[in-house]
């Protein structure tokens, strides 16, 4: 019986392998459908200074903000977004909060309605959290005019901006979930462990001329580690993820190299 | 009810009395002496994080720098302050550009109106009793009264939560308990409101009026809630501002209304409130927000151009207006609904083109129009058309601020 399964492993694994290359990798990302064509128009893009909220969660629910935490962040996405925009063949012009302000008048409130406006968008991209990478392709949403005013008054193709919300919560809110978790966990056997902090960052692209949604992405995590090493691992996650296009093309190595390698063990295994 | 679950109930009412009545401490208002405004360590949070986010609204750009407007709302506002005593905070006025139904007061005095209130309001009596109501949110110093009780329900509804075994029933009677209290305060403040008019010779009729306005505003238009967003709430309000009105001031009808020159205050704000509406998706509101001005001032260019747009985005966008519509009227998303605005498409577009030929009507040299009636032909495939009166808007327009996005626009169209 054994040798009789080991005859049929090697067609089991290849057949294992195409599931996988044709199966249905889901992501958080979403793409304009002429993000290819139109993402070659883009020569360089502004970065504008990212969102960032921190809030520390107390027992109280006197909660609030942490500004260091926040500025520190901040410095954190401000000094990696650009490199990982040049990785791309993007160049990238940098614009702080005072710059916006005497680059063009009203240019703070011009941007705080093109944030407003793919907050709007936002909500049609994300109807649905996860989809396929085929799915991922046809988000055809645009900010409107307000998007090329941005571009316009930065003299840039596209612009970026990213939102990063966290929380911290105190060491007495932890203790509180620790023995109120601990009560239920009495009750029904089943032990949630709280986290100590959080965090979700979105960042999303934005064409300078039609004001159209190029490419975007969102994540969250709850850990017991520092919001900035949440924010770290949430920028390198979505920014690994990349374009559609960079994730197919990983799935397709990566699925090679399983059938590969099973091929192999396969061969190996054989008389 | 079980035993267990009985004891459980006495523990939580318990603990919820034994901590709501240890924290709350009273608070004088700032028209009585010895007030120590901005001496206890709440106080200096509340006055800490107000600073902090009025900084961040004049950094974004949300506070209107239109000196017309701002010494308009000031001068009705430092009429309606009562006098204080030492060491109480200066009351402030700004107009926030913000398209919903709303106003709001800080507890460092700073007090907030967005356009899109001042936009529904007829009179200055109205403006008056909005701006009292805020006044006197700071003179009772709300903020803090409202701080001291939600620090006190959560604290009891996080020891009642461990009581109910981390099931968080306990946070539902501690909402209720914060909104009841929210609405004592509100009530103050009408009340409040009504002694300032009097006091600076407003008609108190425009509470009343004010009520009726504020009746007519979708809840979505406001905050969920905000005194300006729930019309049960505004109903109370209004039959209790009657009953005032009967027991406390006989002569309501006298005094100040000043409607005329409200109205050129309005004008000024009219189309910045329909363009905020327009940029968050909110077409249909805007589109009834310019009949409603169409019907008092019928040649007003803009605003023609404003329903033009609202419907041309319309057509441009289903998703956005489905979206909008089940916003409103409380129903689910979904692809149905989307399909119908699709369906409507040339219709909207049809309403569009007319309200942008009924500007020209009125002015020829209108070139916001041309604008409009090229991205209609444009949605509809008209290339020609779209062309000739994108390349008249850029050619005869002065300050255009998306000359990128026509040229785009202009650039798609196949030769």
């Amino acid at each position: 019986m054994i040798l009789h399964y080991r005859r049929y492993t090697p067609y089991c694994a290849i057949l294992l392998a195409l599931l996988l290359a044709s199966g249905c990798a889901m992501t958080t990302v979403r793409e304009h459908p002429d993000f290819a064509s139109q993402s070659r128009q883009v020569k360089n893009v502004a970065v504008l200074p990212t969102d960032v909220e921190v809030l520390y969660l107390v027992l109280t629910g006197d909660n609030e903000r942490l500004p260091e935490e926040e500025q520190n962040l901040k410095t954190i996405l401000a000094g990696a977004l650009p490199g990982l925009l040049e990785q791309r063949g993007y160049q990238v012009r940098k614009t702080s909060a005072e710059e916006l302000g005497q680059i063009v008048k009203d240019a703070n409130f011009t941007i705080e309605q093109a944030k407003s406006a793919y907050q709007e968008v936002s909500k049609q991209l994300y109807e649905r959290g996860m989809v396929e990478e085929e799915e991922a392709k046809k988000f055809r949403v645009s900010i409107g005019p307000i998007g090329a005013a941005v571009a316009e008054a930065l003299n840039a193709d596209a612009f970026l901006f990213t939102r990063y919300a966290g929380f911290k919560k105190s060491e007495g809110l932890i203790a509180k979930e620790v023995v109120s978790g601990a009560l239920l966990g009495a009750l029904t056997g089943v032990v949630v462990i709280p986290a100590a902090s959080g965090g979700s960052l979105e960042m999303a692209l934005i064409d300078g001329h039609s004001g159209d949604v190029l490419w975007t992405n969102r994540g969250g995590r709850a850990a017991a580690i520092p919001p900035t090493a949440i924010a770290k691992d949430l920028l390198a996650k979505l920014t690994a993820t990349g374009t559609v296009a960079e994730m197919e093309k990983a799935n397709a190595l990566a699925k090679a190299s399983v059938v590969a390698e099973n091929v192999k063990k396969e061969g190996s295994a054989s008389p | 009810m079980s035993s267990v679950h009985r004891f459980q109930t006495l523990i939580c009412v318990a603990l919820f009395s034994l901590v709501t009545g240890c924290v709350n401490a009273p608070v004088t208002p700032l028209t009585e002496r010895n007030h120590g405004y901005g001496q206890s360590e709440d106080e200096q949070k509340l006055i800490r994080r107000s600073n902090q986010f009025e900084a961040e609204l004049r950094a974004k750009g949300l506070v209107l720098e239109d000196d017309a407007v701002t010494a308009y709302v000031r001068r009705v506002g430092q009429s309606l302050i009562p006098t204080m005593t030492d060491g109480a905070t200066p009351v402030r006025f700004h107009v926030l550009r913000d398209p919903l139904v709303n106003a709001f007061a800080l507890p460092n005095g700073g007090i907030y109106l967005n356009v899109g209130l001042l936009a529904r309001l007829g009179n200055e009596a109205q403006l008056a009793h909005v701006v009292g109501h805020e006044v006197a949110h700071v003179v009772q110093r709300h903020g803090l009264q409202q701080h001291q009780s939600r620090k006190a329900t959560i604290l009891a509804a996080h020891i009642a939560d461990l009581a109910l075994f981390g099931t968080s029933i306990a946070y539902l009677p501690a909402l209720g308990a914060l909104a009841s209290y929210s609405q004592e305060a509100e009530s103050e403040s009408d009340r409040l409101a009504l002694d300032y008019m009097a006091h600076a010779g407003y008609s108190l009729r425009g509470a009343e009026q004010l009520f009726s306005v504020l009746q007519e505003v979708n809840q979505r238009e406001s905050i969920w809630g905000s005194v300006y967003s729930s019309h049960p709430d505004n109903v109370q309000r209004a039959s209790a501002t009657q009953t005032l009105l009967t027991s406390r001031h006989s002569a309501a009808d006298g005094g100040r209304v000043d409607a005329r020159e409200y109205l050129q205050f309005r004008d000024r704000i009219v189309l910045e409130n329909l363009r905020l509406k327009l940029n968050i998706h909110q077409y249909a509101l805007a589109a009834k927000a310019t009949d409603q001005d169409l019907a008092l001032t019928p040649t007003a260019v803009w605003l023609h151009y404003y329903r033009g747009e609202a419907y041309r985005l319309m057509a441009e966008d289903p998703v956005g207006a489905a979206r909008e519509y089940a916003w409103i009227q409380d129903e689910k998303f979904n692809d149905d609904l989307v399909g119908r605005y699709r369906q409507l498409k040339a219709n909207h577009l049809d309403q569009a083109r007319q309200s942008f030929r009924q500007a020209l009507s009125y002015d020829k040299d209108f070139v916001m129009a041309y604008r409009g009636l090229g991205l209609v032909a444009y949605a509809e495939g008209d290339g020609q058309a779209a062309r000739d009166a994108l390349n008249h808007y850029l050619k005869h327009g002065r300050n255009i601020s998306d000359r990128r996005f026509i040229n785009n626009t202009l650039g798609r169209i196949s030769p």
